[in-house]
């Protein structure tokens, strides 16, 4: 027999977004479309990283690394100290996975309800080299890492590394300048973005130091791109911009344009926010966090900042 | 008379001459020089007055030998003194009896301006028979004398400022239609007369309007002065020249004159730009509207290496003022500046014209008053449905001159039961702002897009958009009274499931999360279906809960004004069998759960959660 037992109501709530010109985590009060800021649940991070599930996160808080399994009970987390100098963490879609990067390190971590372990490590090296997390695929389990060496005083190179639980960092065969990168969701190719010669190119076996093929060229989409979305067939793949108001949707085999889509602002970056749902942070502090759904249809829902 | 008394007499004459009469009566001496005849006395001066230095004055002296017997010069006129002087007669040797005549013939070549002195000295013989009775000579002092021109000016402190060959006489900047004027001179530095035969002009607006009567002669040391006049008839450099011409040779000098249309120097600031202005250039007030006071301000600066009186400020034409005019008559000094503005206040709409007045500088007025012109909201209009983000905006009828700031605002109808709080614009509130600028009709948003989206909400009922519309600065509110606005609606209607998730799940019991939005916030049933597993049977499949009470409790609270019309329910399900252990999972018996909630006014859609 099955009852049903009485019935709780709760505010709705659309998940947490993490405001970086406010240094603070804020709920979204209500679902996207119709939601509104809350007031910040955590201030002073200096970058944050939440979950797709919209429960947990992880935040870096005056330099050190937490752990929040529960973003309504925000006091209540976990130190990560021995995870030092995180610089950015990226999620699995389905949550229960997350990698992190170091000055000196990348890291998986598993992630349940209750705790986070270690389950791989890379030493990251290389004198005067600072070294960033650029993507990552939906398990987070392949990563595209970039490295940016200062062999003089004014002068510097990047060079973007491929790594996963299994394989140590070994160089991505790119030259130009990576502005965004995604990992394509059925197959192993990453699409990189060069904002030099206002490309897409596709990396298919990045782990072999396969050659980089150009698959699109745009100048107008490409030459200030902020992030790459792939559909979930990897059959499009949309170009956000940080100058202009639009989104590029294009065929990822013809690399032909298939349409623009209205932003409200300038696009900063875009991530996963949700199944289907990316969150694209404003280029400008004053303008208002977005959101992309890939479901249909496609449309970009906005977020008012409020204060 | 007799024949032989006359003789006689005739030569007692002869003999009283002779005896009585004293050397210098023996000889008629006659100069004629430079166009006059005169006697000159033995001794005597003869004066040569050169035209010009370089010139040559010739003397023909007559002498006429009055005595007794015969005159014998035996040798040639000697000239002692200044080699400016030369003599030549006729014959190296001249005898002359009783009224016998001879000429000399004295040149003087004037080498400089100043006095050369000689004397011409000629030793004679008086001759009786072949008896020489007397000796003598002839003296004449010979006095050369030359001109010397200089032109000048006379300062208006007076004395004489010499202008050399190829100088200028500048007057001072000269307002156009006005004359200035200056003091000219021509003075003779020289020792000799100076023949002035003309005075002469060219250029325009040059003259010399009270020259003496031509030709004047000007003593040595002597000043003629006259007065030059500039008059120009257009700003700008004017040129012209003023010749004089003497018995010989000339003078000259270039004259040289500025024309301005003002001797005052003007800057015009208007909307925030500072440009020149000249006198006779219209001034145009920015554009208004009634009640918003229009202004321009106004520098004045004297250009000018002297000070300029500026005796009046003024304006004409009704609606405009001055304000912050300086105290006057006032002096500028050189460089000097005073600032003043010019307002329009306007009393309703038209054109309108006027003077500014700055001296006898006139600035022509001209200000606009507009109203505004009529609108329309372009986009989302009316009836709109819950839970999405239209766009909406602003079009002008007709182009405006001035730049239009203005804001949007969301009000709720007063007929709302409810204010959803997420009825907002893409900016965050419920006020945006947006310009049009001049002489354009879309208004413009944050990010210069023409249209701004806002959030319908999730609630039933009625907002307002509302304009209001300011120009200038300091703004003036210029909206019209009942401005027209945009209504937007959200009708009531069923409530609508936008998802449900498993929250919760243990042995026995499922946890659902459902959210979903309800427009008329009233909620009164959720239904289940329960679908057992596959070989499962379940003796209850559907289950009904009236959740009306629940529902109001929640819509009525802080939590659910916060959200609208959103809400997130949470059921948990409970299962049990008779005769199953703890430890028997007893949720594998439910394949799905599908909910449809109600409310007044119709059902939801279902949503179907598939149990793992």
């Amino acid at each position: 027999m099955a009852a049903a037992q009485t019935t709780s109501w709760a505010a709705p709530s659309g998940g947490f977004v993490f405001d970086s010109s406010a240094r603070a985590i804020r709920p979204i009060t209500g679902f996207v479309g119709s939601g509104v800021f809350g007031t910040a649940i955590l201030s002073g991070i200096d970058w944050a990283a939440i979950a797709p599930n919209q429960k947990s996160a992880l935040v870096s808080q005056n330099s050190a690394l937490v752990w929040i399994p529960d973003l309504n009970t925000p006091a209540q987390s976990q130190s990560l100290g021995w995870i030092p100098d995180a610089t950015r963490a990226i999620w699995s879609a389905d949550s229960t996975r997350a990698v992190v990067v170091t000055r000196t390190s990348v890291l998986w971590l598993a992630v349940s309800n209750q705790s986070v372990s270690l389950e791989a490590q890379w030493h990251l090296s290389g004198v005067r080299t600072e070294w960033g997390l650029m993507a990552a695929d939906s398990a987070a389990k392949s990563v595209l890492l970039v490295a940016q060496t200062r062999p003089g005083r004014t002068s510097f190179r990047t060079s973007l590394w491929f790594a996963a639980e299994a394989t140590s960092p070994v160089p991505v065969a790119f030259a130009g300048h990576a502005s965004a990168a995604v990992f394509a969701n059925n197959s192993s190719s990453i699409f990189i973005a060069d904002a030099v010669t206002d490309q897409i190119f596709r990396v298919d076996q990045p782990q072999t130091q396969s050659t980089a093929q150009a698959v699109l060229n745009s100048s107008s989409y490409v030459s200030d791109a902020s992030g790459l979305i792939l559909s979930s067939d990897d059959s499009r793949i949309f170009i956000t911009d940080r100058a202009t108001s639009q989104i590029g949707q294009f065929d990822a085999s013809t690399g032909g344009l298939i349409t623009s889509i209205a932003t409200d602002a300038g696009v900063g970056s875009a991530m996963l926010f949700a199944p289907g749902l990316f969150l694209l942070d404003p280029a400008q502090s004053n303008q208002p966090f977005m959101f992309f759904n890939l479901t249909n249809p496609t449309q970009v829902i906005f977020l008012p900042r409020g204060n | 008379m007799t024949r032989s008394f006359r003789l006689q007499l005739l030569a007692v004459l002869v003999f009283l001459l002779a005896v009585a009469s004293p050397l210098s009566a023996q000889f008629n001496l006659v100069a004629q020089v430079n166009g006059q005849t005169a006697a000159v006395g033995n001794g005597g001066t003869v004066t040569f007055d050169a035209p010009a230095v370089g010139q040559t004055v010739t003397a023909t002296l007559t002498v006429t030998y009055l005595g007794a017997g015969t005159a014998q010069f035996p040798g040639a006129v000697q000239i002692l003194g200044s080699s400016a002087f030369s003599a030549g007669q006729t014959g190296s040797a001249v005898s002359l009896t009783t009224f016998q005549s001879t000429t000399v013939t004295v040149v003087y070549t004037a080498a400089t301006s100043a006095s050369a002195s000689a004397a011409l000295s000629w030793p004679y013989n008086q001759v009786t028979g072949t008896t020489t009775v007397a000796t003598g000579v002839i003296n004449i002092a010979l006095l050369g004398v030359a001109p010397n021109p200089v032109l000048g000016q006379i300062p208006s402190g007076g004395g004489f400022t010499p202008v050399p060959p190829g100088g200028s006489f500048s007057f001072p900047n000269t307002v156009v239609n006005t004359t200035s004027s200056i003091s000219a001179a021509i003075a003779n530095s020289g020792t000799g007369p100076l023949t002035i035969n003309s005075i002469t002009l060219t250029g325009t607006g040059f003259a010399a309007p009270s020259l003496p009567l031509l030709p004047f002669t000007l003593a040595a040391g002597a000043q003629l002065s006259f007065t030059l006049q500039f008059s120009p008839t257009a700003a700008g450099s004017a040129q012209g020249s003023l010749q004089v011409s003497y018995a010989s040779g000339s003078s000259s000098a270039t004259l040289s004159g500025t024309g301005l249309t003002s001797l005052l120097g003007y800057q015009l600031s208007a909307s925030g730009q500072t440009s020149s202005l000249n006198p006779g250039q219209a001034i145009t007030l920015p554009a208004t509207v009634t009640g918003a006071v229009s202004s321009v301000g106004i520098r004045l600066q004297n250009t000018n290496n002297t000070s300029v009186l500026v005796s009046s400020i003024a304006v004409t034409g009704g609606g405009y003022s001055l304000s912050g005019t300086p105290a006057l008559p006032l002096t500028l000094a050189p460089n000097q500046t005073a600032n003043f503005t010019v307002n329009f206040t306007p009393s309703q709409a038209g054109t309108y014209s006027g003077q500014l007045l700055v001296g006898s500088d006139i600035f022509p007025l001209s200000v606009t008053v507009a109203l505004l012109p009529s609108f329309q909201f372009t986009g989302a209009s009316g009836t709109q449905q819950p839970f999405q983000q239209p766009a909406i905006g602003l079009s002008l009828a007709s182009a405006y001159p001035a730049t239009i700031a203005g804001t949007l605002t969301i009000v709720d109808s007063a007929s709302n039961a409810v204010n959803d709080p997420s009825v907002q614009f893409s900016t965050s509130g419920r006020t945006v702002a947006f310009t049009i600028p001049a002489n354009t009709l879309q208004a413009i948003f944050p990010g210069g897009s023409t249209q701004i989206r806002l959030q319908t909400g999730t609630v039933a009922g009625t907002f307002i958009v509302v304009p209001d519309f300011t120009v200038g600065s300091p703004p003036v509110n210029v909206t019209p009274p009942n401005v027209p606005t945009l209504q937007l609606s959200v009708p009531p209607g069923s409530p609508v499931l936008l998802g449900a998730t498993i929250s919760g799940r243990t042995l026995t019991t499922i946890t659902l999360s459902i959210n979903g939005y309800d427009t008329t916030r009233s909620v009164n049933k959720l239904a289940f279906q329960l679908t057992p597993a596959s070989g499962s049977t379940l003796s209850k499949t559907t289950v009904n809960l009236d959740v009306t009470a629940n529902s109001q409790t929640f819509f009525s609270s802080a939590l659910g004004l916060a959200g609208g019309g959103q809400f997130t329910v949470i059921i948990p399900f409970t299962l049990s069998q008779s005769g199953s252990s703890t430890t028997t999972d007893l949720t594998k018996n439910l394949s799905a759960i599908s909910v449809t909630s109600a409310n007044p006014t119709g059902s939801s859609n279902t949503l179907t959660v598939q149990i793992p």
